[in-house]
């Protein structure tokens, strides 16, 4: 496969001749990586490092003996690992990963049993298991993905009892509610509401009946409002204080208000990249969870909207792939991991906006996390794998740079 | 085909799924908008409220003014110095000791403090304020050599009072921020403290700057400086007065001493004892020396000592007081210089019985004559005279009833009894001073206005306002609130008062000063409120008085309060010091001594060399010194010896001994010259052949008794020696 990309010509238009014989289902498909969608990765990860240098630098100077480039360092190399993952992965043929569906998924659901007898943090909340004195990752994260890839595998491959409730709904319910169950342990409440969303829209693409959604939706429902409001201070206090901004500066409103202040300093066009002031200590995880209100203080309300704007593109564009893939497996893989990202940026920068009440969740591509960032970019290499195979793959002008740029890395 | 997405699939994900990603993004920036746009806390724009979390104002001290006396001499002064502040988050992990251990080591504080405060989770802690240069270059050495973060120097100034003690209660202090506490210090706070400057910028959340140049810079403005009416010499003069007074009488309530020009209002000098360091303001004095403070608080006791005695204490005036009622009289026109009383002891008003001091009474006197017996039956009649009306409208006009106004904080009110209040006996009490109760202030500007042509000024103690480059921005002049009598009365009264001073038999009082022509008064007033709650019986004794008598320029009042050791009067104890303060003020103040032929005969003078001379040369040279009285013993041509050695001070009516032989040293047990007069002293001492000088020359009242002497009796002295006296009258004339 490899090999024959290498010795494809340059003009993609070659893919014409193809396109008709993939329709038949018979081809092994596309041989070009979807360029838009490339670039767009490349625009959202160069974006995210740049706004996280700035975003960070004040903090490590701080706190890291007067080294600014602490966090960048980290990340950049982790994101030049995750490049090299992508990539890799953007040449293997998807369907290949469909035989790790189930033993992923276990080892998965192992490390977030794993992760309940790590030490926790000092609110005793056990999210992270640790490796080394620099190394460390979220189960959680790793099961995201492990879910997506199983319920893809086994909706694809049971396409027709979807319309049935013991399978469409019970069966995945209930591996959802293991996942959900073990990270309710930890707590890890905006996990669970990122997996259930992620759960939700493959169920609902993959073809369980919508009726059944209104129940699920209710139970889910019911269940958040019994976890928000009658379950212990770490997450009922949080739609308190989610409804009280400012009624707590020093402690528990802390984050929310410096965010808040951040994203009003902004403005329209901001105050200018790495310019913001309240990243100098004033905003606790200004270079994690909190990235975005740098963004809003920084570019104003017109970076903030091109990072939006960006992250609609990749949907869309990421929802166009899924939806020109040769098979169901890769349409629901593909659908699952970019409607994971949509919705993970889409639900960080509610919590930035106090928009929903606060809860620790990364904007992907922009936030601090190595780890996560090689594993967002993992994943992006899944996509892109997808629309190498893509039944009509589209042709446009940006093929023909791509092909330039494939040409240069080869 | 079953492979292929189907429609209803692409249908979900493009439209649904798609959809619902681009509803809640659209809401998002409909939220965003709002917060950078709309949004409000307590009226205040995010945006507004994030820099003013952010805003960071650094002040710059401005330098405090100084304080001179009236001839330029620092009375105090500032000093930058440092506050030396930890800023704990700024502090790199493991140096915490370190910097304990070298600050606690430098700056003197305990090792355990700062350590706790090195700890600490807070942005800043102060170590030690007011920390002086050689210890702030230490500790930037140590921050360079060991590159420590985290220790912060703040410059600040320290008021410094070169005159230590010198009228600290009027000077006064200021306190850890430099604001005034006491005294001029807190009176003129504002024009000393000057306007503080300062820099406005960004600031991170650990109170660090920012990288960016928001900085704008208000420099700050210097305070002006005073210059004060004080005189450090006079105050000294008075201070030194005050310092024997303490000794001798052992007053239970302080003493003080009072100048001021008696024209202008200025004090020149306002010495108040036991006193304090104002460098150290928080040290009192030995508790014998105020035992009025004995059984109070720490914190009562120094409020105590450091109130003002003349302006926010007040005291019953005593005999003083009758130059008040008796000008009045005069003015109005009720009496006149040959105005006749008769005293016999005492009188009787409405159901009272007042006494007068000498019980026996004083018998017909006229009004100089009831001036100077001090004779309250006169006064009472004197009082009587004018009657509550005139009385209180003198009482008022005199400023009794109202505050000086005086530049110095925490003036009191007086206390005396309401026009609508008078009774016969009240009015009687108040004639001669006794039921009122004023301040010291308030007293000698009465008597400056009754001898200084009859005008009332505002005290003060301030005269100019500098600038910090020592440009005057503003002069303090005479500030006559009214005339109270006529320049004529004024003239008369200062004729009676010097009549008071030369006493009864013209012949001097304790006041009296050789050359000078002195008016004045003394009082002793019994306490009658401390007489209410303790029952024992105290006194007040005062004296006021002025320079020169034709035309007075200065006055001077002298004020103990509950003398200790038995005497009371204040014609005994206040008038010697203000003899003696007076003695040596008036030559400084460039008041020349005019002695009178009598005077001259008695006034002491330096005995000149003698010795190798031929005796008819000795005898010229003495002669020009003003010793008459001079016995050779012996037959030889020149002096080999004499008595007294020169560089004595003695009376020149005192014989001068010149030896032109070798002679054998004869020693003389010096004799007991106590309850003596001064001629029966000169008597004695010329007997066995001894020297008197006296101490306070200017009584020559045959009343005027020895009260102390040196050398003590008994001692053994060679022939010839000077014993010297000092002799005071007993009564509260003059």
């Amino acid at each position: 496969m490899r090999k024959s990309i290498r010795t494809k010509p340059l003009k993609p238009s070659f893919n014409f001749k193809s396109v008709g014989k993939k329709s038949t289902g018979f081809s092994s498909g596309s041989r070009a990586m979807d360029p838009v969608f490339l670039i767009l990765v490349f625009i959202l990860l160069a974006f995210g490092l740049v706004m996280l240098f700035s975003a960070s630098f004040a903090r490590a100077y701080y706190y890291k003996q007067g080294n600014s480039f602490h966090f960048i360092f980290k990340q950049s190399i982790h994101a030049a690992l995750g490049l090299l993952a992508m990539f890799f992965l953007s040449k293997i043929d998807y369907n290949k990963l469909k035989k790790f569906a189930m033993p992923l998924f276990l080892i998965s659901l192992c490390l977030l049993v794993v992760v309940l007898f790590m030490k926790g943090d000092s609110n005793g909340i056990k999210r992270w298991i640790q490796f080394g004195p620099f190394f460390q990752f979220q189960p959680s994260e790793l099961m995201k993905f492990s879910l997506i890839l199983l319920f893809s595998s086994m909706i694809s491959a049971n396409q027709s009892k979807m319309k049935t409730f013991g399978f469409g709904v019970l069966l995945f319910s209930t591996l959802l509610g293991i996942v959900v169950s073990l990270m309710y342990l930890e707590p890890h409440l905006s996990g669970i509401i990122l997996m259930c969303s992620i759960a939700g829209v493959m169920m609902f693409v993959g073809g369980t009946r919508p009726r059944w959604f209104i129940i699920l939706f209710l139970i889910a429902g019911a269940a958040l409002v019994y976890i928000l409001f009658f379950k212990g201070n770490y997450m009922g206090g949080r739609v308190y204080y989610w409804l009280h901004p400012f009624s707590d500066p020093i402690k528990n409103t802390m984050q929310t208000d410096q965010s808040l202040l951040a994203i009003g300093s902004g403005g329209v066009f901001g105050l200018g990249l790495g310019r913001s002031r309240q990243k100098f200590m004033y905003l606790p995880e200004v270079h994690n969870d909190f990235i975005f209100a740098v963004i809003c203080e920084e570019l104003g309300i017109v970076g903030a909207v091109v990072v939006i704007v960006l992250f609609l593109l990749f949907c869309y564009k990421g929802f166009e792939i899924a939806s020109k893939s040769k098979d169901k497996f890769g349409t629901l893989l593909c659908a699952g991991i970019v409607a994971q990202f949509g919705i993970q940026a889409m639900f960080n920068i509610a919590v930035v906006t106090a928009t929903v009440p606060n809860t620790g969740i990364s904007l992907p591509f922009f936030s601090y996390g190595g780890t996560a960032l090689a594993m967002q970019l993992a994943e992006m290499g899944v996509v892109l794998s997808v629309s190498r195979h893509a039944l009509t793959p589209k042709l446009s002008g940006i093929s023909r740079p791509l092909g330039k740029l494939r040409k240069i890395r080869g | 085909m079953a492979m292929v997405p189907s429609r209803k699939m692409k249908f979900k994900l493009n439209v649904v799924v798609l959809g619902l990603i681009v509803c809640g993004f659209l809401v998002l920036i409909g939220r965003i908008v709002y917060i950078s746009c709309f949004a409000e806390i307590d009226g205040v724009k995010y945006g507004a409220k994030a820099y003013n979390q952010q805003l960071s104002v650094d002040n710059i001290a401005a330098n405090r003014g100084a304080i001179y006396d009236r001839n330029m001499i620092p009375l105090a002064q500032s000093a930058t110095v440092w506050t030396v502040s930890l800023a704990p988050n700024q502090i790199k992990k493991g140096d915490e000791e370190k910097i304990s251990r070298f600050l606690a080591e430098t700056l003197g504080v305990e090792y355990e403090k700062i350590l706790k405060k090195c700890e600490s989770k807070t942005k800043y802690e102060i170590v030690k304020k007011k920390v002086e240069k050689p210890d702030v270059d230490k500790i930037l050495d140590f921050i360079h050599s060991n590159h420590i973060l985290g220790i912060h120097m703040v410059e600040d100034t320290k008021r410094y009072y070169p005159m230590s003690n010198m009228a600290a209660q009027t000077i006064g202090f200021v306190g850890g921020d430099n604001q005034g506490l006491l005294g001029i210090e807190l009176s003129y706070n504002k024009e000393l403290s000057g306007v503080a400057g300062k820099v406005t910028g960004v600031q991170n959340a650990k109170g660090g700057p920012m990288p960016y140049d928001y900085e704008s810079y208000y420099p700050s403005q210097d305070g002006n400086s005073l210059v004060l009416s004080l005189d450090s010499t006079l105050q000294h003069y008075c201070d030194k007065a005050l310092d024997e007074v303490m000794k001798v009488r052992k007053p239970a309530n302080r003493c003080m001493a009072i100048m001021t020009n008696v024209n202008t209002g200025e004090i020149l000098a306002l010495s108040i004892k036991p006193d304090f360091d104002l460098n150290d303001p928080f040290v009192l004095p030995p508790i014998d020396q105020f035992p009025a403070i004995e059984g109070k608080s720490e914190a009562d006791a120094r409020t105590a000592v450091w109130t003002n005695k003349a302006v926010s204490e007040t005291y019953e005036p005593g005999s003083v007081f009758k130059v008040v009622t008796g000008s009045a009289a005069l003015e109005e026109g009720t009496m006149t210089l040959d105005s006749k009383f008769h005293c016999n002891g005492s009188c009787v008003v409405g159901d009272r019985k007042f006494g007068c001091w000498r019980t026996s009474g004083h018998g017909s006197e006229n009004f100089t004559q009831a001036f100077i017996n001090s004779c309250n039956p006169a006064f009472i009649k004197i009082g009587a005279s004018l009657g509550p009306n005139l009385f209180f409208r003198y009482f008022s006009m005199y400023g009794m009833t109202e505050k000086t106004k005086i530049d110095l904080p925490g003036e009191t009110d007086s206390i005396y009894v309401k026009e609508k209040d008078f009774t016969p006996v009240s009015l009687a009490s108040e004639s001669f001073g006794q039921t009122e109760a004023i301040t010291a202030v308030q007293m000698i500007s009465a008597f400056n206005a009754v001898v200084n042509g009859g005008y009332l000024h505002t005290p003060h103690v301030v005269n100019q306002v500098l600038d910090s480059n020592g440009n005057v921005l503003q002069t303090i002049g005479p500030q006559t609130k009214r005339q109270v009598i006529s320049e004529t009365t004024s003239n008369t009264m200062r004729g009676v008062l010097e009549g008071v001073v030369k006493g009864i038999d013209g012949k001097g009082t304790n006041a009296s000063i050789p050359g000078y022509r002195i008016i004045g008064k003394s009082g002793t007033a019994q306490k009658l409120k401390h007489m209410q709650q303790t029952g024992q019986k105290t006194y007040v004794s005062s004296f006021v008085g002025a320079i020169p008598a034709e035309k007075p320029q200065y006055s001077l009042m002298v004020l103990i309060d509950t003398p200790t050791d038995g005497t009371y009067y204040g014609g005994t104890i206040a008038s010697p010091v203000f003899a003696k303060i007076m003695r040596e003020a008036a030559p400084y103040l460039g008041i020349a001594p005019e002695y009178t032929q009598d005077e001259l005969e008695h006034i002491s003078a330096i005995v000149p060399a003698c010795e190798g001379m031929s005796v008819d040369e000795a005898r010229g040279k003495l002669q020009r010194s003003g010793f008459r009285n001079v016995e050779v013993v012996g037959s030889g041509g020149n002096v080999l010896n004499q008595t007294p050695k020169t560089g004595n001070n003695v009376s020149r009516s005192n014989k001068v001994i010149l030896y032109t032989e070798n002679f054998e040293n004869k020693m003389i047990s010096v004799p007991n010259l106590l309850g003596l007069s001064q001629a029966e002293a000169n008597n004695v001492l010329a007997g066995c052949g001894l020297n008197l000088s006296v101490e306070n020359s200017g009584v020559q009242s045959q009343k005027a008794k020895a009260v102390s002497q040196s050398p003590s009796p008994g001692e053994s002295v060679l022939r010839g020696a000077v014993v010297s006296v000092e002799f005071l009258t007993d009564d509260e004339t003059g």
